[in-house]
């Protein structure tokens, strides 16, 4: 009869030491979630290309305004801040984030997501004026378009030039989550 | 004195089952009139051409020239498929006659392929009991891939989502959804919610919603939120109808049909909700049939009802009229047989509509004169007769034309009350 209760009492004893071992992770879980919400840091389109190269994989909030979408798959957007003129690029990712709906053009919307880097190496870029070059002589009426590149290009050497660099980076973001801001 | 009784008990008994044989035989007698006379109504194929710059109409029993222009010229097979080459651009493809363009316009497989419409509407469509319950799909699947929702939403006085396994409200997304929609000044009851609940396409647009105002509201699922947005398009329009459209260009969103009989495609870009009118007479969706071939230049729009098919071509991208075009129907055996069998005929059944309950309908008044014939008949059939009975009979016989007829003389007489 004395075991019985010894069983019983131990039972009892388990089941409460679960509960709170429950109770106490899902606090853990609930505050680290707030945690990492407080940490991730918001910015504008221009102040986060500002400090771009020293955030790179890290996750970060951007506001800014959809200039464009793929109207096809949705899978990526193009956002813009005050300056109308440097666009960014934001890819669907993650498990939550399917797309953006073509509607999104003309809204303004909090990101969140992974900044990415891609570089432009010194031999791409080498390949990439080759083949403008190769365009322009075929005088098939694209002179204007290959003006622009070439001044595209001339414009990247001269930013490797000033910034010591031997590739150019251009930044994009593997999107998360978004909220549109109303 | 008891017997007295008994005959009157049995005429009043007969009057009633007179009555009720005259009206089965208003609903029996026309549908099988009709099977015995009736003609399948064919109407040709209308295609705009765009290398001829008119209506052409398609019709294979003829073999040797199929098609023909609204000016009577005939074309043989080959002309058929050069002709119309964005219509037969597949076979023009496996024969390597495909142009490369047309008016400075690249005209590969896959251009044409995203510029082409094809869409038919029927009154029946417009004029069908609903259910009253949605599925709403994730516009923006992350894996890619539409896939069927594992509940379903009835928006009546309000919305709700209803778990198909467990038969309950998901009351947080209910809320989630409602409480959007009143932000966005949706006002309820919902008079229609318009969508297409359907994997097997290749994006989803969700919902069209009619509030109690007569405002259209857009409400899909995108990342498993909400999107709801008034469409302002009643602003301009008095809309009573929608019909979804998964256009491959995404140009439009579907038809929209106006209560002055105006038929609009919905575009969107940028967020903005744009109806355009295609440039045809008024459209009566409870009787006339539409059907819509497009491609890269024109639309070839077709309206059917009971005067014939008229044929109308509009330009791709403003749909104003550049051509029309129409064939007269030709009356059967059975639209005279009709005019003058009865009066008037019983239908529980509509071509248009697909609620069943009974309906009179008038044949005009060639059936009058003879139902006035029938009843001078019967009266030379019935002057043996007492004068209330004869008087019953030519009425009956004048309202209902052969129906009475029929059914007075298959029943038995009126019993004379001495």
């Amino acid at each position: 009869m004395k075991t019985k209760h010894y069983l019983i009492a131990l039972v009892a004893l388990l089941a409460v030491s679960c509960i709170g071992a429950g109770n106490s992770n899902q606090t853990s879980t609930s505050e680290a979630q707030q945690q990492t919400k407080a940490e991730i840091k918001t910015y504008s389109l221009e102040e986060l290309l500002e400090v771009a190269s020293t955030l790179v994989d890290e996750k970060v909030t951007i506001k800014a305004n959809v200039t464009h979408t793929c109207k096809h798959s949705g899978r990526r957007c193009f956002v813009t801040g005050d300056n109308p003129n440097v666009s960014f690029r934001v890819e669907a990712a993650g498990s939550r984030l399917g797309g953006f709906n073509r509607e999104l053009v003309g809204s303004e919307l909090a990101i969140t997501g992974i900044l990415r880097e891609k570089r432009l190496t010194q031999e791409y870029i080498d390949q990439w004026e080759e083949q403008v070059k190769e365009k322009e002589g075929k005088e098939d009426g694209s002179a204007e378009s290959c003006g622009a590149e070439t001044a595209n290009i001339q414009s990247i050497r001269k930013w490797m030039k000033d910034n010591g660099k031997d590739y150019y980076a251009t930044y994009y973001m593997d999107g998360e989550s978004y909220e549109v801001i109303e | 004195m008891g017997r007295k009784v008994s005959m009157r008990s049995y005429n009043k008994l007969l009057v009633v089952v007179i009555i009720f044989t005259t009206t089965v035989l208003m609903w029996v007698i026309p549908p099988f009139a009709k099977e015995l006379t009736k003609s399948p109504e064919k109407y040709p194929m209308g295609y705009f051409s765009s290398r001829l710059e008119r209506l052409c109409l398609v019709d294979f029993s003829d073999k040797e020239f199929p098609m023909r222009d609204k000016l009577g010229n005939k074309y043989n097979s080959d002309q058929y498929d050069t002709l119309l080459p964005l219509l037969n651009y597949r076979r023009l493809m496996g024969k390597g006659l495909l142009p490369d363009s047309m008016r400075g316009v690249e005209t590969s497989p896959r251009t044409l392929m995203s510029k082409s419409v094809v869409f038919t509407h029927k009154p029946i469509d417009f004029q069908s009991p609903h259910v009253g319950l949605y599925g709403l799909l994730e516009s923006m699947p992350v894996r890619g891939n539409l896939e069927m929702p594992t509940d379903l939403f009835r928006i009546k006085d309000r919305v709700e989502f209803i778990d198909a396994q467990s038969n309950s409200v998901d009351i947080e997304k209910s809320a989630k959804f409602g409480n959007l929609l009143l932000k966005r000044g949706y006002t309820f009851p919902t008079q229609w919610a318009k969508g297409d609940c359907n994997t097997r396409k290749a994006y989803d647009e969700g919902y069209f919603l009619l509030d109690a105002n007569g405002r259209l509201f857009h409400m899909k699922m995108v990342n498993s939120q909400p999107y709801i947005k008034d469409t302002q398009v009643s602003e301009e329009i008095d809309i009573i109808h929608y019909v979804p459209y998964n256009a491959p260009d995404k140009r439009f969103y579907g038809f929209l049909f106006s209560s002055g009989g105006g038929v609009y495609i919905l575009e969107g870009d940028a967020g903005i909700y744009t109806p355009r009118k295609i440039d045809i007479p008024e459209f009566d969706l409870t009787c006339d049939n539409i059907s819509i071939m497009g491609n890269i230049f024109y639309w070839t729009v077709s309206v059917t009802n009971d005067s014939g098919r008229a044929y109308y071509a509009v330009k791709t991208d403003d749909l104003s009229k550049v051509d029309s075009f129409k064939v007269e129907r030709t009356a059967d055996l059975w639209d005279m047989t009709q005019e003058w069998l009865m009066p008037i005929t019983i239908s529980f059944q509509s071509k248009s509509s697909d609620y069943i309950y009974p309906r009179l309908l008038f044949n005009g008044c060639k059936s009058l004169i003879l139902s006035l014939l029938l009843s001078l008949v019967m009266i030379y059939i019935s002057r043996k007769r007492g004068v209330r009975e004869v008087i019953f009979r030519m009425f009956i016989v004048l309202a209902t034309g052969v129906a009475g007829f029929i059914a007075i003389l298959i029943l038995p007489n009126f019993r004379k009350i001495n």
